[in-house]
């Protein structure tokens, strides 16, 4: 839409593959596709394969949304652990006391770095905390 | 005659007001056709009612394919991209444009192209930066560019990202934006809001 609308990029679809587009080292926040850099305007952006843009601040919200997100799946990821080795130690009980104690180790070291975790994210300053405080 | 300019018009969090204002205080013969995009995030088409409420002025969710007219404020539905050509609007699921759809710089963008000078981009209340590379390809083509001034903003992140990134012609509060597109573009929409330039609102001055 966009792109096809700038007399610079007239005819042009997203990811024709016209030379000229600078590979950047990040990738997209919503779809995790190669970020291009465009410099369309003088506004440096980043545009997807697909066509997600970005210009600088909601680059930066975007991001921030997306390490939220994958820090919150790391401590569900944790969490499970910890659940699971926790039954894993309650079923070979009546078999080996060894296995018991290396399960349960694991579910403890599991259920830590979970609330680690959770502390990590909860303190993080976000950008839009930040922002929102600029509010008259 | 020369033909008559449009006005894209754009906000996001606490951008209802202040396009109230604008609209409310638009002369019911005013020839100029307006495209509003306001970031949301329900399926509501309520902003069309709201603002019809507001002013004389035909006020109609925008549709694909459909031809602008005068005397027109089209507004973008949730959930769509609204561009224009130099004679027709478009709607498009899109890819998101600054996490947003409808997003800004798509509608400024292609009227931009579109239209060139004859297009008056007006950003107002918003967090983060949607609306000023939009607001760019509006000065590169020729256009005029006007923010809200942000001391008069609710959120004064988007006309403060477009102050530093682009030449904004005008910033002003958002009772005057209406008086000063009708002192640009005239009744009809036909003046050369160039000639007219600087006779109304003030300049800004956060250009550097």
């Amino acid at each position: 839409m966009a792109e096809k609308a700038h007399p610079k990029h007239r005819g042009k679809a997203v990811g024709d593959g016209h030379s000229g587009r600078v590979p950047s080292s990040f990738t997209c926040p919503d779809c995790q596709g190669t970020l291009f850099l465009v410099r369309e305007t003088k506004l440096m952006q980043f545009r997807c394969r697909i066509g997600h843009l970005y210009a600088p601040e909601s680059m930066l919200d975007a991001q921030t949304d997306n390490v939220e997100r994958l820090m919150w799946s790391a401590m569900r990821a944790l969490e499970e652990h910890s659940e699971y080795t926790g039954e894993l130690a309650g079923q070979v009980k009546r078999t080996s006391a060894s296995l018991v104690r290396e399960y349960q180790a694991i579910s403890r070291s599991s259920r830590q770095k979970a609330e680690v975790m959770r502390k990590l994210i909860m303190e993080e300053p976000t950008p839009n905390k930040r922002a929102s405080l600029r509010i008259k | 005659m020369s033909r008559p300019s449009i006005i894209a018009i754009a906000g996001s969090a606490g951008a209802i007001q202040p396009l109230h204002s604008v609209v409310s205080n638009l002369p019911h013969d005013f020839g100029v056709s307006m495209f509003v995009v306001v970031h949301r995030t329900s399926q509501d088409g309520l902003l069309t009612q709201v603002l019809s409420y507001k002013t004389g002025l035909q006020v109609v969710t925008a549709q694909h394919g459909a031809l602008i007219a005068q005397r027109t404020i089209y507004v973008a539905p949730a959930d769509f991209h609204l561009t224009v050509s130099s004679s027709h609007m478009f709607l498009s699921k899109g890819p998101k444009v600054n996490r947003h759809r409808p997003a800004i710089d798509p509608l400024f963008a292609s009227a931009a192209f579109a239209f060139g000078p004859r297009v008056i981009g007006v950003l107002l209340s918003g967090y983060l930066d949607d609306g000023t590379a939009g607001l760019a390809a509006i000065k590169e083509c020729g256009g005029m560019a006007i923010v809200q001034d942000p001391k008069d903003a609710l959120v004064p992140n988007m006309p403060r990202s477009a102050l530093l990134n682009v030449g904004v012609d005008y910033s002003l509060p958002a009772a005057e934006i209406a008086p000063l597109l009708v002192g640009l573009t005239g009744r009809d929409g036909t003046a050369n809001h160039r000639s007219k330039a600087g006779s109304y609102g003030r300049e800004s001055t956060s250009e550097t």
